[in-house]
């Protein structure tokens, strides 16, 4: 295990270098001068050169590249642009975010996976039942529909039109984190108040993934069902319960491990819109507001994370497979 | 009073192409201590009538048909609670499976699974329950027991993984073990092995033995008395020695012919040619009929029954104990008398 351990954390690090390049090289490419494109058109050119010596610019760009790449491993990537962070190391501005990503984004993987999974061996263990045909109508819907189309509908549904839709008010903020004047409040107050605020875009991404891993857990287990070490759990007496829900699902999650990896990337893109459209100041609105003005360096040092965040999600669903089905462990040593 | 007494039982499943009446009104009798052996091509019925028997047939205990009756040291398995039956799976009868590689969890150690059974039928806990699972393994003949309680079962062979749901099977101390095809997926040298063990520890403990093989030889060197299943009904049953010694059933004679020593060669018996046909349209009259080297019309229309033969030959040598019993077999060849009930 420890081996398995060593070997694909070594084979991350080519891969968060491929990323480092492929985001530098991307957005270098990528037509448009940065210094120009910050500054109004008709600046004078001695103020551009200032900011593209500032920024670097005027390095060639495989010097450029280098110093990113070095920049990437000490955590440098640079200040912001933005005259709302105006000078602000670009790490200090993601860090000042990460925080709300991170609980949105590690809220909504774990319901997702734990109401996913109970929802796949519910309908496992009444196949083709009426309720098992309902729900797998349902997951369909919530793995198909586009999240952010799903976010307006919440939104909707249970902030901006509530009244309408059900006769009384029903409401979770629909923007934000917290309320005005929850620094004012109690622990608990806030922690309640963030809580209400993280309901919908919890809600919203839950539901999209929890679709898919669902559907893939109901699959997963009917295999598992049928297997002959079930019938021996069932014949040395213990409750059916225990046989589906230690023996089976132990056996069940191994498939959905490895989609664990297969949802990082999709967790990543749901946040930025998902924050974009309930206003959660996060990594995603943080990105969107960035292109918008023109932060160059905040786009690039936002990039580079989100694509070592699916590297680093991959990596962590390899060692859990192997934590969760020996013959892997033992087959790598 | 007998340890295992089953009456007319019949499982049919509903399948794809119709009801598959697998097992078809097979009556069975097991004595305290006692040890029978099933036999039977593949597809007769055989692992149906074990999973039957633990009210585990592959989709309920409704599939097992109204007017079944399967007794347990008397009382009635068949319509009992599920919590009762839970006590007896591996407390009064536990059973182990042909394949036993894909028998055992892949993800738990296998000292965990003996132990688990450990837990659900004794009251030994903590250590006192991981000892008895060391002296359990120790006991079927797993070298260094507390070491390799601590592995998984794809670091076992075949032979050592059957050992391990012997341990599991025995863990309850049940009166009754089903050991289904145990050594079918075995190499012929482990084969002989694990029947040794199964056999001595049967007698050791005095349990019952419900064996079941697709192979005449192989339960024949374990029990007293041979069933021989057919087309989800019994076809020939009796003390073992009296039934190899005479067979009286056209396909007892043919099982033994796919079996034959040199010796035998002579008495020219050929194997049975087909196989066994589909449990959703078993044929009228006598099932074998249309498989029998000696048909006479009456089998294509009426089935016999399974009728009492005359006392056994007195050249058979087989000793008749109590709880040998008497000789039965359903053809039409034997006589008259049946077919009328
Ligand atoms: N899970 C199942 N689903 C459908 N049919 C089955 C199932 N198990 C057994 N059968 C049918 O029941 C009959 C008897 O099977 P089985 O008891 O496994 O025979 P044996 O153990 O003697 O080979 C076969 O014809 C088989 O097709
Ligand atoms: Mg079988």
């Amino acid at each position: 295990m420890r081996s398995l351990v060593f070997r694909r954390t070594l084979t991350a690090i080519p891969l968060l270098l491929g990323v480092a390049t492929l985001v530098f090289f991307a957005l270098s490419l990528a037509p448009g001068d940065p210094a120009t494109l910050f500054y109004p058109i008709g600046a004078s050119p001695e103020v551009l050169d200032q900011l593209r010596r500032s920024l670097g610019l005027d390095d060639p760009l495989l010097v450029r590249y280098f110093k990113w790449l070095l920049g990437c491993l000490t955590g440098d990537f640079g200040v912001s642009l933005s005259p709302r962070y105006y000078q602000l190391p670009v790490r200090d501005v993601i860090l000042g975010v990460l925080p709300n990503t991170l609980l949105l984004a590690g809220c909504s993987l774990f319901l997702a996976f734990v109401v996913g999974s109970l929802v796949g061996v519910f309908q496992a263990t009444r196949q083709g039942s009426l309720i098992d045909s309902v729900l797998s109508g349902c997951t369909l819907f919530f793995y198909s529909v586009p999240s952010f189309w799903l976010a307006v509908m919440l939104g909707m549904f249970f902030s901006v039109k509530a009244e309408a839709f059900w006769g009384w008010p029903v409401f979770f903020p629909a923007s934000g984190v917290a309320s005005p004047g929850a620094d004012s409040l109690s622990t608990w107050g806030q922690v309640l108040d963030r809580a209400h605020h993280l309901f919908l875009p919890c809600l919203t991404l839950t539901l999209v993934m929890a679709g898919g891993i669902a559907r893939y857990v109901r699959t997963s287990m009917l295999e598992v069902v049928r297997q002959d070490y079930i019938r021996t759990a069932r014949a040395k007496g213990l409750p059916e319960s225990r046989v589906i829900l230690k023996h089976g699902l132990r056996n069940g999650l191994i498939p959905v491990v490895t989609l664990f990896g297969a949802y990082f990337p999709i967790l990543l893109s749901g946040t930025v819109l998902i924050e974009y459209v309930f206003t959660w100041p996060g990594m995603g609105r943080l990105m969107v507001d960035s292109v918008l003005a023109r932060d160059y360096p905040v786009v690039l040092g936002g990039t580079f994370l989100f694509g070592a965040a699916v590297v680093v999600g991959n990596l962590l669903a390899d060692l859990l497979y192997g934590v969760v089905d020996p013959r892997i462990r033992d087959a790598h040593g | 009073m007998s340890l295992l007494e089953i009456r007319n039982l019949r499982t049919h499943l509903a399948v794809p192409g119709g009801i598959a009446r697998a097992v078809d009104g097979v009556d069975l009798d097991l004595g305290e201590g006692g040890t029978v052996g099933v036999v039977g091509e593949s597809g007769s019925g055989k692992t149906l009538l074990a999973l039957s028997i633990l009210g585990l047939p592959p989709g309920g205990p409704d599939q097992i048909i109204d007017g079944s009756s399967i007794r347990y040291r008397g009382e009635e398995l068949v319509g009992v609670g599920n919590k009762r039956l839970r006590e007896i799976r591996g407390g009064e009868i536990a059973m182990i499976f042909q394949e036993p590689m894909t028998s055992l969890n892949p993800v738990f150690t296998v000292g965990d699974q003996v132990r688990e059974s450990v837990g659900l039928h004794t009251s030994l806990r903590g250590r006192a329950g991981k000892e008895e699972v060391v002296r359990l393994l120790g006991e079927v003949g797993i070298p260094d027991p507390s070491a390799r309680m601590r592995d998984y079962p794809h670091q076992f062979s075949g032979g050592m993984r059957q050992r391990v749901m012997i341990a599991m099977a025995l863990a309850g101390k049940p009166s009754l073990l089903i050991a289904d095809e145990p050594t079918t997926a075995l190499d012929v040298t482990i084969e002989a092995q694990i029947l040794d063990l199964i056999k001595e520890t049967q007698t050791r403990l005095g349990m019952g033995l419900l064996l079941i093989s697709h192979d005449l030889r192989t339960v024949s060197k374990v029990c007293e008395r041979l069933v021989v299943l057919y087309a989800g009904r019994v076809v020939e049953s009796g003390p073992t020695a009296e039934v190899l010694a005479s067979p009286k059933h056209p396909y007892t004679r043919g099982l033994m012919g796919s079996r034959l020593s040199m010796d035998d060669r002579r008495k020219s018996l050929r194997p049975i040619p087909g196989e066994v046909p589909e449990a959703t349209s078993w044929p009228r009259g006598c099932r074998f009929h249309p498989r029998c080297g000696e048909m006479i019309p009456r089998c294509r229309t009426r089935e016999p029954d399974l009728l009492p033969l005359e006392a056994a030959a007195p050249d058979s040598g087989g000793a008749v104990g109590p709880t040998t019993g008497v000789r039965k077999a359903r053809c039409w060849l034997l006589g008259e008398t049946g077919g009328g009930a």
